[in-house]
């Protein structure tokens, strides 16, 4: 019907109109062309003189060209009906698993087939929707629909097929729980909607461990000693995971503090006291215990409860200028030095206090060695004198300079564990520690024409008889 | 050579410890292996006199395991001995007495019943254990054998045996050999021993004595008796210093001395060849006395200084075993070669008798004088024989009547050149001249003749001073004059038996006894005879059994066959003499009295 | 070389006269092998006459030569390696830890007894055997280890004042030990000598 319309419209209206401008046009030239010429070869020569008419008139910016594609508009029409029954569509997922993770990532392919020819087809617009665990109704992914053009189809066992993807959803992460998950595909060509079958993905959650829980502390640790809480911590989904350090007291009832910290697993989880401020000087000599809880979000657990630490007492003592005395004061390396030193308690809360007190020695040849086995002293608020007697050298350190220092289990007024002096006159030069008129230097004289004696009988007799 | 040294009695015990001087280092306190003594000899000292032991420290009692040892002859012996009372009960002779009273005949009596009398053999093999001479087997066994070779091999422990058997049956030895002897005794008889092992052991013995002595030279031929039951040729010499003049410091007389040597002598030089001594070396006390002025330490250490060549070890490259004991022994019993025609002429079979050997002696300083000097210096100038003492001769002798002579040298000198100034001297043809050189030091050389029978072959010599025949007609003129001017002393011992007494009677003035043999003796020496000493003579034996050595039984010297018409005429100018001399005159009346 | 003593010259000389007796000693064969050449009469191996030459001297005195030559190792030792600077770092106190010990003199004498000490005792003593040695020059030898004790005493005593040093107590120690080389050294000397007389 339009097709006849629109042929009526060129041959009555065009066709003067051509005849005018070919007049206006033409008044220059002749009208011996035949005026109204004849028939069938008329109206061929009034399309040419019509073409003719509208180059010249859009060369020369004719306003009425305008009025003449206004008339030229030809209203759409079909030459068969717009087929809406037989769309098909449909979405997938890749990789094509339907159990998932929230982390898994993943892609959503959406296909629809289009049965009508291009000509009549329509713009299609694809929406996603999205039915996740635990709610009630279906949401939309996507903010801007995917459009499938007329043309975007390319025919695939007889259909005209389009696929798209729906960048907006490639996994999970952000749910909260876990359950089946359905996706639905809703298509709409502006006047027709559409919505394919469900996609229905089970999405699934596994907990995170912590494990290897250890403190990292030194041996009886004070309460500002570096005390560090440790744990490794995995979960085979990748999940974030929030761990909570719960610090309790000897007797495991009552909460002290916690601290969270976020994580991926993988992770050496570690909470350091001194950085969360555990422990103060009131938690001196006392008991505690712990224990962990984490979790992914969706699961959360507990460890079990570990004892620890146990944070010794400080008491601070007050420590003198150490001094030591040779035995002579030719100071040979052979000799007992007597290494003594002035201490007290200074805790006035504590009456007495047990100090374990050691000695190291230091020369060039022995660098800080141990000269004598540590001694356990009760320090009372009354100075004494903590003394070791001993021979803290050997042949090497003859002749050279030396140091000692004294080290104990308690801090001093310095805050320090040790004390060092470093003593001005070297040990003597002096290396055999016997005369030559003594039971040893006669006796290695001895001892010598024994041997000698000894062989020379020896060898005589076997190879000079 | 390398001799086990035996010195006997108190002379032999003096000059042994010359020949045992230590050449080691002297330590004092400790020695570490055995003494070293010059040519690696070893020593016992023989002594019947205890208490000349006692005087001293230089010898250990041999049953304490002292070396050097001295090992008393009759200790053996115990106190109680049976053996020793039966003696003491038949014949008067004490086996104990402290040096037999220094009579040669005592200890000659005493060994001879031993072997005669066949109770005392039967006690003594009993008492003993299979030993027939208490003294003798004892020192032998005990004190000699151990440091000879023949301490060695399946001998040896044979003898070893019975040694052993004697010591543990016998009051008053010790059980044990003491422990030098023992080690010895290991050492040579360990397993697989070889040469050098054994050649710590002495191949031969020397005696030490002095003739004129006691105990000294008596002891040797029953000794050498038991050496021979074992080794017909094991050598055996003996050195006998003969005494000088005068009496000595025991106030024996010099006749007696003399006496002794004589008797010493003789049974020395009667034993055949395989039965006694091989050789009897002969030096005079009296030439040493003048050399060295009477100073006996010097004497011995001259009497040890001569025969340092003969000891010395360190023989030519090559000539190792020129010298040991067997060859020295076979050259010294060697005799002319003869045909048959000679011995048929003989008619009989000649019987070796042992040499006398006469050492000369020279040294001289490397840098002066060369071989001639050096023999000369041992001989003396030619047919210079008087007075002694000027030269290297240690007793009287004339060096040309040697028909044999044995040369050790010390010194860088050739065998020709050795044997042509020794020829030149003595004139003997080279072949007879025997050399053994050793090495010599840089300092000295010196040179050891030793003359064989240097004697005989001349009437008349007994009066020409410095000849052997002189000395021994003077020793035994003198001897004779003893046992004439002295029977109650020779006979009147205390203790003796009258079977003793009628023995020595008979041995000394019987018929054919001692003096009429002397008397021949005598004859001989006149006459240029050889030997000089022929017929044993035996105390308690029948010396008229005894068949007389009718001949001369080393040598023939071919002189007499020669002038035995002079031999005829000096005989008869002889028997002028004698008949007109008084002492001639005596005895004849003697035995026409009888 | 310390600047204190001149170690080493003195030790020239001590070497010289060793030297100087192996030739003596050498040539002492020399001319015995001509005197015997020209004498025997018949060829003979060097073996031969050095069996031949061998003069026993006796166990008493083998021992204190050995003796004394194995304490001459030790006196030369301790003299030349307890005194620092004489023969440069090779000196017995790089090693403390036996100098100081209580036994340290002991440890180093054993070893140069056990280890030179018994290469030279096996091979030098035996030259003795080739001469005459009377016995009076024996008995003389017998002090060879009297003063080598005066030399070992003088070089322990240096050593117990180390680092202090005294010189006289070295130079006394060399002079006994220098005596005791020459009378060690002396048959050998003498007996060459009795031979060039010839």
């Amino acid at each position: 019907m339009k097709k006849i319309l629109i042929t009526f419209m060129i041959f009555f209206l065009v066709l003067p109109m051509a005849a005018n401008c070919a007049i206006t046009l033409g008044t220059g030239g002749s009208s011996t062309g035949g005026g109204g010429g004849g028939g069938g070869g008329s109206r061929q020569t009034s399309i040419d003189n019509l073409l003719n008419v509208i180059k010249d008139a859009k060369s020369h910016g004719d306003p009425k060209l305008d009025e003449l594609k206004k008339l030229l508009y030809i209203e759409p029409f079909v030459t068969k009906n717009y087929d809406t029954n037989n769309f098909s569509m449909g979405l997938a997922i890749e990789p094509d698993n339907k159990t998932l993770t929230r982390n898994d990532q993943f892609k959503i392919v959406a296909t629809v087939g289009n049965p009508n020819p291009i000509e009549i087809r329509r713009v299609l617009y694809l929406d996603l929707e999205a039915l996740e665990p635990g709610e009630k109704a279906f949401r939309k992914v996507n903010s801007i629909p995917q459009m499938i053009m007329n043309s975007e189809y390319d025919e695939v066992n007889g259909k005209n097929l389009s696929s798209t993807t729906f960048p907006e959803l490639t996994s999970f992460s952000d749910l909260k729980t876990v359950g089946p998950a359905v996706l639905r595909l809703h298509v709409s060509d502006g006047k027709n909607e559409w919505i394919s079958d469900n996609l229905t993905l089970n999405i699934i959650n596994r907990p995170p461990t912590l494990t290897n829980l250890t403190i990292q502390a030194p041996d009886r640790p004070r309460f500002n000693d570096p005390i560090t809480y440790l744990a490794d911590l995995s979960d085979p989904d990748g999940d974030l995971v929030n761990i909570t350090l719960h610090i309790l007291d000897e007797s495991q009832k009552r909460e002290l503090k916690n601290e969270t910290q976020e994580a991926m697993p993988g992770k050496r989880v570690s909470f350091a006291a001194n950085q969360y401020g555990f422990f103060d000087k009131t938690d001196s000599g006392k008991n505690f215990t712990y224990y962990y809880t984490f979790g992914d979000g969706i699961v959360t657990n507990n460890t079990t409860i570990l004892k620890g630490p146990n944070l010794r007492r400080s008491a601070t003592i007050w420590v003198g200028t150490p001094v030591v005395t040779p035995d002579d004061a030719n100071q040979y390396w052979w000799q007992n030095y007597n290494f003594s030193v002035e201490m007290k308690n200074q805790d006035p809360t504590e009456p007495s206090v047990a100090v374990t007190v050691s000695l190291f020695t230091d020369t060039p040849a022995h660098p800080w060695k141990t000269a004598s086995d540590s001694k356990t002293v009760t320090l009372t608020q009354q100075p004494q004198t903590v003394y070791f007697n001993v021979k803290p050298f050997d042949v090497l350190d003859a002749n050279q300079t030396f140091g000692f220092r004294f080290g104990y289990s308690e801090t001093d007024q310095h805050q320090r564990d040790h004390i060092d002096t470093a003593w001005i006159k070297p040990l003597n030069a002096k290396l055999v520690r016997y005369d030559l008129v003594s039971g040893l230097g006669i006796g290695n004289i001895i001892a010598l024409l024994l041997l000698a004696l000894l062989v020379s009988i020896l060898v005589e007799r076997r190879f000079y008889r | 050579m390398k001799p086990c040294v035996v010195g006997i009695g108190g002379a032999g015990g003096n000059i042994l410890k010359q020949f045992l001087r230590n050449q080691d280092l002297n330590l004092v306190i400790h020695r570490f292996g055995e003494l070293l003594a010059f040519g690696d000899v070893k020593g016992i000292w023989l002594e019947s006199a205890t208490q000349d032991t006692q005087g001293q420290n230089y010898y250990g009692n041999l049953s304490e395991g002292s070396y050097p040892p001295y090992l008393i002859c009759h200790a053996g012996v115990g106190d109680s001995s049976a053996t020793r009372s039966y003696v003491m009960e038949k014949y008067g002779f004490d086996l104990k007495a402290m040096g037999f009273d220094r009579r040669a005949e005592y200890l000659k009596a005493m060994f001879e019943i031993f072997e005669l009398d066949p109770e005392l053999k039967a006690k003594c093999s009993e008492e003993f254990k299979r030993s027939d001479n208490p003294l003798s087997g004892f020192m032998w066994n005990t004190g000699i054998r151990p440091f000879t070779t023949l301490s060695m091999g399946k001998s040896a422990r044979v003898s070893e045996k019975a040694g052993s058997k004697d010591q543990e049956g016998t009051d008053g030895l010790p059980g044990r050999i003491p422990s030098i002897l023992r080690s010895l005794n290991e050492i040579g008889r360990t397993k697989g021993a070889g040469e050098l092992k054994s050649s710590r052991l002495c191949d031969s013995i020397l005696f030490l004595a002095s003739l004129g002595g006691g105990t000294g030279t008596g002891f040797i031929n029953p000794i050498t008796s038991f050496v021979r039951s074992e080794e017909v040729i094991f050598p055996i010499f003996a050195l006998g210093i003969l005494t000088e003049k005068g009496s000595d410091k025991r106030h024996a007389a010099e006749g007696q001395r003399y006496l002794g040597a004589v008797i010493a002598m003789y049974d020395l030089l009667t034993r055949e060849a395989g039965q006694g001594i091989d050789g009897l070396l002969l030096m005079d006390n009296q030439i040493l006395m003048e050399r060295f002025e009477g100073n006996y330490s010097a004497m011995d250490g001259a009497i040890f200084g001569a025969l340092k060549p003969l000891l010395d070890l360190r023989n030519y490259p090559g000539d190792q075993l020129q010298d040991d004991a067997p060859a020295i022994r076979r050259v010294i019993w060697e005799v002319e070669a003869e045909n048959g025609k000679e011995q048929k002429d003989r008619g009989h079979e000649i019987r070796l008798l042992p040499p006398m050997l006469v050492p000369c002696y020279h040294t001289q300083p490397d840098t002066s004088g060369d071989i001639d000097t050096l023999v000369e210096g041992a001989f003396g100038k030619a047919g210079n024989l008087f007075p002694l003492g000027k030269d290297g001769r240690l007793f009287p002798c004339d060096p040309t009547k040697a028909d044999r002579a044995l040369v050790f040298t010390r010194g860088f000198f050739s065998t020709e050149e050795i044997a042509e100034a020794v020829s030149a001297i003595i004139h003997l043809p080279e072949n007879k001249i025997k050399i053994y050189r050793k090495l010599g030091d840089s300092k000295n050389e010196d040179m050891l003749i030793l003359l064989r029978n240097p004697y005989g072959g001349a009437s008349g010599e007994h009066k020409r001073q410095g000849t052997l025949e002189w000395r021994l007609h003077e020793i035994i003129t003198l001897s004779l004059k003893y046992i004439d001017e002295n029977q109650t002393n020779i006979l009147g011992f205390q203790s003796y038996k009258e079977i003793t007494k009628d023995r020595l009677r008979n041995y000394f003035y019987g018929e054919n006894g001692l003096i009429d043999e002397l008397n021949n003796c005598l004859d001989r020496l006149e006459n240029g005879e050889r030997p000089i000493f022929t017929r044993p003579l035996k105390i308690f034996g029948d010396a008229a059994i005894e068949p007389p050595i009718t001949d001369s039984c080393l040598v023939r010297p071919e002189m007499l066959a020669k002038d035995k018409y002079d031999l005829r005429e000096m005989v008869k100018s002889e028997l002028r003499q004698i008949l007109k001399s008084e002492d001639c005159r005596r005895r004849i009346r003697e035995i026409l009295e009888s | 070389m310390s600047e204190t003593v001149p170690g080493l010259y003195l030790l020239a000389v001590m070497m010289g006269m060793v030297i100087l007796s192996l030739i003596f000693h050498t040539h002492y064969f020399v001319r015995v092998t001509d005197h015997v050449k020209k004498t025997s009469d018949r060829n003979f191996q060097r073996k031969d006459l050095m069996a031949a030459l061998h003069i026993p001297q006796g166990s008493n005195f083998n021992t204190m030569m050995l003796f004394s030559w194995i304490l001459f190792l030790v006196a030369f030792a301790f003299l030349y390696f307890m005194t620092p600077d004489i023969l440069g770092t090779w000196d017995y106190f790089r090693v403390p830890q036996v100098a100081s010990d209580s036994f340290g003199l002991v440890y180093f004498g054993a070893a140069v007894i056990l280890i030179p000490g018994i290469l030279v005792a096996l091979f030098v003593p035996q030259c003795y055997g080739y001469y005459q040695i009377s016995a009076q020059l024996k008995q003389v030898t017998l002090l060879t280890p009297v003063f080598l004790l005066a030399s070992i005493a003088c070089s322990v005593y240096l050593g117990t004042i180390y680092p202090e040093f005294n010189p006289f107590y070295w130079y006394v120690g060399y002079v006994a030990l220098l005596i005791s080389l020459a009378l060690m050294l002396t048959p050998i000397a003498k007996g060459y000598i009795e031979e060039m007389r010839t």
